[in-house]
Order: C-alpha cells, then structure tokens, then sequence
C-alpha cells in the first residue's frame, strides 16, 4: 500500500500544527517521522487515519490494484499515542474484542492471539486483567492489538515508549517482518538510534514544518553540509596550526592525539591534506559521520534558535 | 445504518459483559434470598424473641370478671384484695404490673418502670372499660345496635362495562407503582453504566484506537443497546424479587394465595414502551455522558438527572389514572414508557392514546437518537477536558 501526502496542513486556533507537509511512503518501506514533542507528527497521523481533517493539501492511498477512495478500518492499524484498552478486563477479552471489530472469525483471532502472546511471552498472563500489567507489557498488548488483523499498512505513534531494551528488539524485529512482508509502515519515535536502524526513509519535523526528509545519507547530506574529518595527530599543535588555515573551518581536540576537523565545503580535500600533513605529521584520518542522534539535536536546536532569533527581529 | 448490524451487536455484547459479573450477581441474588427469608420469616422469628409480662388483675367491685383479654405478650391472673393491698407496698419481683380496675371504670396500672409495652396494655385496657361504660347505660337494643354499627355509604359507579380488573382500585395502583419502581430501577441503571462506561472509556484512553475501527455513531449505537439490555435485567431481576416476595407473603398470610392475571395485550404493549423509552433515555444518557471527562470533578453529571424527574412525577399520579394529568403524562414521550404501562395495567386506555403515545415515542427515539450521536461524536474526542455549551449546543444543533 502507498501513501502520497501532498502539501497537508491543519490549523488549530492559533497555532499551526502541520505547515504544508508532503511525502510518499510505498509499500515494503518504513518511514519515520522525527521530531521533538509538539512537533506536528501525532497531528499528522491522526489526518492519516481520518481522525481529524486537513485544512490543505490531500492524503492518497493506493495499492497494486490502484486508487483507494478511503482506507477501511480491515486495511490499516494504527497504535495512537493516547492509548489504552479496558484496565478491568483481561488481555485476551481486549484482544479478542478488538480483533472481532476488525472482522476477524473467532477462531482465526484466537489462532493469532495464541501466537502474539507466545512471541511477547505474555501467554501465562493472558487471562489476567490489564490493570495488573505493567506499563510495558500493557504497550506489548496494545501492540499486539494493534497487528492482530496483519493489515497491509501499519501507523505507530511511539511504538517503542514505555519498553526496556530487550522487548525494543523484539518490537523492532515485528517490524523488520512487517517490512520484509511488502507491508507499509509508518511510525514516529523519539529512539534516534532505533530510528536509525530501522526506517529507509525519514521526515525531520519542527513546528509542524518539514526540516528534511529522505533517506539517512540525504539527511545528512542536506543537515551535515560542512565535510567533518577523524584525524590522529598531535591535537594540539594540529589546533594552533591548522587552526589560522584559511580552508580549515573548526579543529576541536577530542584527546592528546586525535582531532575533529571541520573542512570548508567549497575547498578540495586532495590538495588539502598534503599542506596540514607538512605542519602536524597526520597518522590517519577518515570523514566522520554524525549520527542521526546528534543530527537530529543540532538541527532541532539550530531551527529553535532560527524562531527565536524570528520573534525578536519581530518584536 | 442498522442498530443492530454486525459492530452494533459485538459492541453491544461487549457492553453487557463488561458489566456483568458472575460473581456479583450471584452474590446479588443470594442477598436477595437472605432478604426474602428474613422477611417471609419475620413474624416466627420475632414471635421467639418476643418477651412475655406476667402480671395479676385486680377488680375492686367484681367478684368474677374473667372476661378481660389481655396483649398477648402479657399473661394476667386474677388477684385477691389481700394480695393487691399487700402489691401496694411492695410490688414483687415476679410481677411485671397490677391491674387495678376501680368501681368508676377507670384503672390503675402499678409497674416497676416505664416502659412500651405498657402502652399496648393501657390501649387494650381503655377499649375493655369503654365498653364496660357504654353497657352501664340504659339503652335498648336498638339504642345499642346503632351504636355499635357504623352507617352505610354506598358507591355508585356510573360506568357499567368497566372491566372487573379495573374495579380493583387498590391492587391496580399498586401494580401500577410496583411498574413505575421497575422502571425507575432501569432508568437508575442505565444512568450509572452508562456514565461509567463512557468516562471509563476516556480516562483509559480507549478511544482513539476505537475510533479507526467503528464509527461513533456505530459505538454509540452498541453502547445504548448493551447498557439497556442491563436496564431490561435489573428490572426483571427486581420484578422477580417482588413477586417471589409477594408469592411468599400471601402464602403465609390469612388471605390465602394470590393470582395473577395477565392480559397478553398489556404485556406486549407495556414491554414495547418500557424498551423503547429505556433506549431513547439511554442515547441522550450516552450523548450527555461523552462530554463529560471526569465524572468526580464535573458538574455536569447532575444535569443527567434532569431527564428522571418526568418519571419521578409520575408516581404521584400513577393511583389515578384516569386523570387529565396521568392521560397527558402517558401520551409525553418524556414520561409515556412509564405512565402508559401504569394506565395500561390499571385502566382501559383508548385506542388512539395508545397510537398517539407510540408514535411520539418513536419519533423522539429516532430524533433522540440523533443528537446523541452528534454529540457522542464531538465529546467522546474530548479528553482530558471538557467541551464548553457552546460547543454542545452547535454539536445538539448539527
């Protein structure tokens, strides 16, 4: 199933909460929207699902048998960020009942049950109310509700809240299947290091606007434009040197003999590195790469500062 | 959309189940059975406990009275003039009281303390000597025949084929109570599940999920026929305790056994307007309940109770149904579910206020109908917080 989201935007009073967002997910990808709490992802999801409407812009979904005019509750899960089920009824009541609203017979919603429970070692708890469960299981079987009817496009908001690193795993493994499977999934997370093995495509967002979106290199490439380089040397001197170089953008001593060294973007590295080499003798050097967690903190903090700095030329 | 389609009744179904527990209920119905027993019981249980005086009767100018009955928890002997002189002095330990009844008709009664059963003795002492009196005067026997029979009123009824079960006055009205109990017992039911099962449902975040799946007006529509099918048990629950209750009383009282009578017709009709007017009262109860976030800290819930006071009005014409109020009251969708059934059980009731009546109630459910499920798709969204009266007024005005 693919989504082709174009130009959506949804307004509340005085705020807006998704600025003309657009993108497109196809079927066997997972897509991440990241972004910082009061982002506009969860606003964004709930156009998706049909919860609330969009002021601009349209959703479209499609298949292999072409246009869907609407999503069917049988064809999508979604995993809301507000969520809960029945605290005073056991787990596989919920389930259960969760699972014949989705248009499954008895027996097959049973069958899956059985083996949702197994996977999340929940069987021997099945007939427990969900009041005594703890937080993270109760996330397990909020999952499992979520997935029981196998839809071909899969919604999370915050999938990975509330779990201890071992069932984050499993969860992203569910995940990995659901992909492997030619299911569609989207999902927002705050778990940058999951995110960042997990999703082919992703979407930066703050204040509801789009700050980058695409696969992780196109990510990096448009929030990393500066060339960072893994230098060992005599960090120091390299500091004092290297540092009046007009080509040399920033040298920061990480230890005794090893230097972060930002280049100029516009400056060819091969004519570069044999000048710097006759100053500070280089032992090896290779270009680092930020990952999506540090990525993701400097731009969010370079866009908040942007506003800031907007408001104040403003006032 | 069907109120019964396929979501509608699994909803409907987890709705019932929600709230009926096994275990409460058979609690419930062994209380129940306590109760009865104790009830049914009572008189041979209090007849064990009961205390007996003893005590003696003294006549000061008869030499053989003996035609004085006492209470029947208090057992009095004759006494002699020594006896009651010596009494006098010093009452011993093994009396309860001395009856002294002087020669004026009047009595003395010489006790260690007050206390209440000398009350019933006193009264029964009274009736003995006003009749002592009324024989010491001269009458004849006409003279005392008149005194002793109360004049005759004779009532005239006008109507000549009023059906036989309708000259029962008293035992119409109270079935015509016992009904309004029944339903007031389903109605109280419906507002309790009802605002626990919505609020419940928001404050456990339940909603959202739920919402992707059915549509508002498909999980309103489930609510309102699962809670009812409550209402519909928690009456016949009850109607079965008081009728077990009734059965058990006359059984040991001295009337005999009772005999129901049952008209198909009115069963039929009445059963047709108590469900109609549970479900019309249950969709504005689930409309109201879904702006409501918490029903500890709202103040709205009290406003819930608006829609009961038709039904509390109703008893206090429901032992006249024939009345311009009771006709009106039953013809009220507000009010009908439960005047009609009263009237119906008591009273021949026209044709055309039987249609009318109907009508109406099924035009307000179906109306009703629609607001709440204006409403419950605006509220049920809101949580957390409260939707204003405005917002419920634009939702009520669609």
């Amino acid at each position: 199933m693919n989504i082709q989201i174009t130009n959506l935007t949804k307004r509340y009073k005085t705020v807006t909460a998704v600025d003309n967002i657009s993108l497109t997910v196809n079927s066997g990808e997972i897509y991440a929207l990241l972004g910082p709490n009061g982002a506009g992802k969860s606003s964004l999801v709930r156009m998706l699902v049909g919860l609330t409407q969009a002021d601009e812009g349209s959703i479209e979904i499609s298949d292999a048998s072409g246009h869907r005019p609407q999503l069917s509750p049988e064809d999508f899960a979604y995993l809301p960020e507000d969520r809960g089920l029945y605290q005073d009824r056991t787990i596989v009541d919920n389930l259960g009942f969760i699972a014949e609203l989705r248009g499954l017979d008895k027996s097959l919603a049973q069958q899956r049950i059985d083996q949702w429970l197994d996977y999340f070692d929940l069987t021997e708890r099945k007939k427990e109310p969900m009041r005594q469960l703890s937080k993270g299981n109760q996330q397990k079987v909020q999952l499992i509700a979520t997935l029981i009817h196998d839809p071909d496009l899969v919604i999370l908001d915050e999938p990975f809240s509330g779990l201890d690193p071992v069932n984050q795993e499993h969860v992203m493994n569910v995940l990995t299947d659901l992909k492997q499977r030619g299911k569609t999934v989207l999902l927002s997370a705050h778990q940058m290091a999951l995110v960042e093995r997990l999703a082919d495509k992703m979407l930066l967002m703050s204040h509801g606007r789009a700050l980058a979106q695409g696969t992780l290199a196109k990510i990096r490439a448009k929030l990393q434009p500066q060339r960072v380089y893994r230098i060992e040397c005599d960090a120091e001197v390299a500091r004092n040197q290297w540092g009046q170089h007009e080509a040399i953008v920033d040298v920061s001593v990480v230890d005794t003999d090893l230097a972060h060294v930002t280049v100029d973007p516009y400056v060819d590295v091969q004519h570069l590195w044999p000048e710097l080499n006759q100053h500070v003798p280089m032992r090896s050097f290779s270009p680092l790469q930020l990952g999506l967690h540090e990525l993701y903190l400097n731009t969010i903090e370079q866009n908040n500062n942007k506003s800031k700095d907007v408001q104040h030329e403003s006032a | 959309m069907s109120l019964l389609s396929s979501k509608v009744s699994k909803i409907a179904w987890w709705e019932f189940r929600r709230f009926f527990k096994w275990k409460q209920e058979l609690i419930s119905i062994g209380l129940l059975v306590v109760i009865m027993a104790v009830s049914t019981g009572w008189g041979a249980i209090s007849a064990v406990f009961e205390e007996q005086y003893n005590g003696a009767i003294y006549f000061e100018q008869r030499a053989n009275p003996g035609d004085y009955e006492a209470p029947k928890d208090i057992t009095l002997r004759d006494a002699g003039s020594m006896e009651v002189e010596k009494w006098k002095s010093q009452l011993p330990e093994t009396l309860d009281v001395v009856v002294i009844v002087h020669p004026d008709n009047t009595a003395t009664l010489r006790v260690h303390k007050r206390d209440d059963w000398q009350s019933d003795l006193t009264n029964s002492l009274q009736n003995y000597l006003q009749t002592l009196r009324v024989a010491g005067l001269e009458l004849t026997d006409e003279q005392r025949t008149v005194l002793d029979s109360k004049p005759e009123v004779t009532l005239d009824i006008a109507q000549v084929d009023v059906d036989e079960s309708a000259t029962d006055d008293e035992g119409s009205s109270e079935l015509g109570m016992f009904l309004g109990i029944g339903i007031s017992v389903g109605v109280f039911t419906g507002f309790g599940l009802m605002m626990m099962s919505i609020t419940a449902e928001k404050q456990q975040r339940v909603t959202e999920q739920l919402l992707t799946i059915i549509s508002p007006r498909e999980w309103m529509d489930g609510k309102i026929v699962g809670i009812t099918l409550h209402s519909l048990k928690a009456m016949v629950f009850i109607g079965l305790f008081f009728g077990a209750i009734a059965l058990l009383a006359a059984s040991f009282s001295s009337e005999g056994s009772i005999s129901f009578t049952f008209d198909p017709f009115v069963v039929i009709a009445s059963f047709v307007f108590v469900l109609l007017g549970l479900l019309m009262i249950n969709a504005m109860l689930a409309g109201f309940s879904a702006t409501i976030d918490d029903p500890n800290h709202s103040s709205r819930s009290s406003f819930m109770l608006i829609p009961l006071l038709p039904i509390f009005l109703s008893f206090s014409v429901v032992d006249s149904p024939d009345g311009t109020l009771a006709q009106i009251m039953s013809i009220l969708p507000v009010s009908s579910f439960m005047m009609m059934p009263a009237r119906l059980a008591q009273t021949d009731v026209a044709w055309w206020q039987i249609g009318l009546s109907l009508a109406l109630l099924v035009v307000s459910l179906i109306w009703m109908r629609n607001v709440a499920a204006r409403l419950f798709t605006m509220g049920i969204q809101f949580y957390g917080k409260e939707p204003s009266w405005k917002d419920i007024w634009n939702a009520i005005r669609g």
